[in-house]
């Protein structure tokens, strides 16, 4: 086990430092949000065309209880879609995001919020996603992975690709990023 | 470097470079490794198939000459596929390198530079004690999930190769950090290769015995055993009346009465916990007989095992936590288990063998041996703070109440008040559960460590340097926000550990600390 020799540990002032509850928290990207909703959308109206034209179509005959089946989905499935897309909407509101000197936050929830922090220097390896909607949109995902295994992977989605870029720069370009490489 | 040389001298393959080395095959007695594992690889697949054979067992007795067909020619294909494994398995070690090539269809090479490897596992099957071969697990850990088993060595070969890769890893550490602190490496010269192992605990067979009473592993037996149950119940139940105890017939409440059949059922489940218990001890004595743990240098050093010996090595860094768990079982014994653990990884079947766990020894010594490995902990004299007793709002409201309402309710609407007033027994004991876990659970730091107590009847308590933090989060329900509370969850490469219902401030307190001192420490995880 290595100490430092010169390691230094003077107290800091409490203002240099920024509490985690006083952070700044950045939205994500507003087309993010918008994408989700699209798709969102996209799927529940393809869902309802196909029950409508199992409804109208003329070729064979459904089961009575079947037709109860569809009449019923007909009406139920653009409530479900709906209350899908404020559910969305509002999560994807509550999705933030914060960098600090050392650590990246990301936060979520309506009634259950959370806040994962991520220390950079814990960081392995870091991967940007995105897919062919989200590169369409340019947008992508952050992902950084540390030794906390697969449950705890940090992932920041809807972000502006430049801004995942950055970030993703910020977090190899830290000083003590990756350090356990070099054992 | 002075050091390498020296242990080089020992193993002289790895004073050579790349280019010199020669490859080489491990002994031959590893066909009888390759065979088992070959054997166990077919158990493994065709498990499912056994119980079938049982069945058809009448018609195979009938038709011996196909049955002894086929089982010789799944032993001429295992021993064919041992010798071809064996052939193909070479090594080559060089100057920091150990290279390996394996497989007859398709091929393997790993190539694993030594100061990537994270442990060194000697393992010693039975059949390899006569002759003295060990196998040499060497693991890496991290994202990429490599291991490399160089199957057949002889004994003083694979530790003097141990010590030399133990050896080059500190040189290599002790190199760069002495780049980055500027300082000269003679003055973090590494001990010497042959620093004398320190014994810290041994465990006897009283003490083997005792872990296997506190610690009943039988649902492990249980599992396994679960496609047999029916067959295994006919049998049992035919062997018992040919010894003139007829059990449908006892428990029949036409035939008996209902006291009786009470007392039988009593009697019956206690012999069978007699006879769990039994396995458990004995399954305890196979994995942990002959138990030391040594510490040399910076490593620890677990051997045991009464038919396989397993030597499991940790370097002192990669330790994630220390946990002390006490069952109630072991609370009345005055037992504890205590487990240093380390990077789990993404595969929880290797959780049991990368951690090294002293299996019950007593508080006195528990706490010395935390002692050695945190020095300056105070987990025996820090006092914790309990979390909020809305805690237990949560899980009575929530759960507990629906379930109890419900169950009465219907139990009642079916007109079945017997077992509806049982089912207070087991109500109760839930309530009674929740309650403890409540009452158990407790959370401290000081300026290097977090102290975590929980537990239901008996007392678990995690002890872990909070440099070791991998990422940390903070969770709060609008409920929770509206009394002041929070549940903090702190993750580390074995795993994470959570706090529940802790007051808003401390929970931040817990976290911003931890991660201040992670930053100000620099020290590397593992």
């Amino acid at each position: 086990m290595s100490t430092a020799g010169d390691f230094s540990n003077t107290q800091l002032s409490s203002e240099q430092l920024t509490p985690l509850v006083a952070l700044q928290l950045e939205p994500l990207a507003r087309r993010y949000r918008l994408l989700r909703q699209g798709v969102n959308a996209v799927v529940f109206s393809l869902l309802w065309l196909i029950l409508l034209l199992q409804w109208l179509q003329p070729w064979w005959e459904l089961p009575a209880n079947m037709l109860q089946v569809v009449k019923h989905a007909l009406w139920l499935l653009p409530i479900l879609g709906g209350l899908r897309a404020l559910y969305c909407w509002q999560a994807d509101k509550h999705k933030h995001f914060a960098l600090r000197e050392h650590d990246i936050s990301y936060s979520s929830g309506i009634f259950f919020r959370k806040m994962i922090t991520q220390p950079v220097v814990r960081v392995q390896h870091i991967e940007l996603k995105q897919g062919p909607l989200e590169r369409k949109a340019a947008l992508a995902r952050l992902q950084l992975f540390s030794a906390g295994g697969a449950l705890h992977t940090f992932e920041i989605p809807g972000l502006h690709l430049a801004q995942a870029q950055q970030i993703r720069q910020f977090v190899l370009q830290h000083k003590d990023a990756l350090q356990d490489e070099q054992q | 470097m002075n050091n390498s040389e020296r242990s080089a001298s020992t193993v002289p393959e790895l004073s050579q470079t790349v280019a010199q080395a020669q490859w080489q095959r491990v002994s031959p007695i590893a066909i009888l490794y390759f065979a088992v594992a070959v054997l166990r690889f077919f158990v493994g697949q065709f498990i499912y198939l056994i119980p079938p054979l049982i069945l058809l067992f009448n018609r195979i007795k009938d038709n011996p000459g196909l049955a002894i067909g086929i089982v010789s020619s799944l032993l001429v294909l295992i021993v064919v596929a041992a010798i071809l494994k064996f052939y193909y398995f070479q090594y080559r070690l060089s100057a920091g390198t150990v290279e390996i090539r394996s497989g007859v269809i398709s091929k393997k090479y790993l190539n694993l530079p030594f100061n990537r490897i994270q442990n060194i596992k000697l393992e010693q099957p039975i059949f390899y004690r006569p002759a003295d071969y060990v196998c040499l697990q060497l693991d890496t850990a991290g994202s990429v999930h490599q291991e490399a088993r160089l199957v057949a060595l002889s004994r003083p070969f694979a530790e003097s190769l141990k010590q030399h890769i133990l050896d080059s890893r500190q040189v290599a550490t002790t190199q760069t950090d002495s780049q980055t602190d500027g300082q000269a490496v003679e003055q973090a010269a590494p001990a010497k290769p042959g620093a004398t192992e320190q014994l810290l605990n041994q465990r006897s067979l009283a003490d083997l015995v005792i872990h296997g009473i506190s610690n009943n592993r039988i649902w492990l037996f249980l599992g396994l055993a679960a496609p047999f149950y029916n067959q295994l119940a006919d049998k049992i139940l035919g062997v018992l009346l040919k010894a003139g105890i007829d059990l449908p017939a006892m428990f029949d409440p036409g035939q008996q009465s209902w006291w009786l059949i009470g007392l039988y059922a009593l009697s019956l489940t206690m012999f069978i916990m007699l006879l769990f218990t039994l396995f458990s001890v004995l399954g305890s004595v196979l994995s942990f007989y002959g138990y030391t743990l040594h510490k040399k240098q910076d490593n620890y050093i677990r051997r045991s095992g009464l038919l396989t010996r397993h030597e499991v090595s940790m370097k002192l860094s990669r330790l994630q936590w220390v946990d002390l768990k006490r069952d109630w079982l072991d609370m009345l014994l005055g037992r504890v288990n205590l487990s240093f653990e380390q990077i789990n990884g993404q595969q929880q079947q290797f959780a049991t063998e990368q951690k090294i766990m002293v299996p019950s020894v007593t508080p006195a010594e528990a706490s010395i041996l935390l002692r050695d490995a945190y020095p300056d902990n105070q987990l025996s004299s820090i006092s914790f703070s309990r979390i909020s007793r809305r805690f237990l709002w949560r899980y009575v409201l929530l759960f507990w109440l629906p379930a109890a309402l419900i169950s009465q309710l219907l139990l009642w609407l079916q007109q079945q008040p017997a077992v509806a007033l049982l089912s207070l027994i087991p109500l109760s004991l839930w309530a009674l559960l929740i309650v403890m876990r409540w009452y158990r659970y407790g959370y401290a730091q000081d300026d290097t460590y977090y102290y975590l107590r929980r537990g239901y009847f008996g007392i678990d308590y995690y002890c872990f340097a909070k440099y070791k933090l991998q990422q940390v989060q903070f969770k709060q329900s609008w409920l929770m926000r509206r009394s002041g509370l929070c549940s903090v969850k702190l993750v580390m490469a074995s795993g994470a550990l959570e706090i529940p219902f802790v007051t808003e401030t401390d929970g931040r307190a817990l976290l911003e600390q931890g991660l201040t001192e992670l930053q100000r420490s620099k020290k590397a995880w593992m």
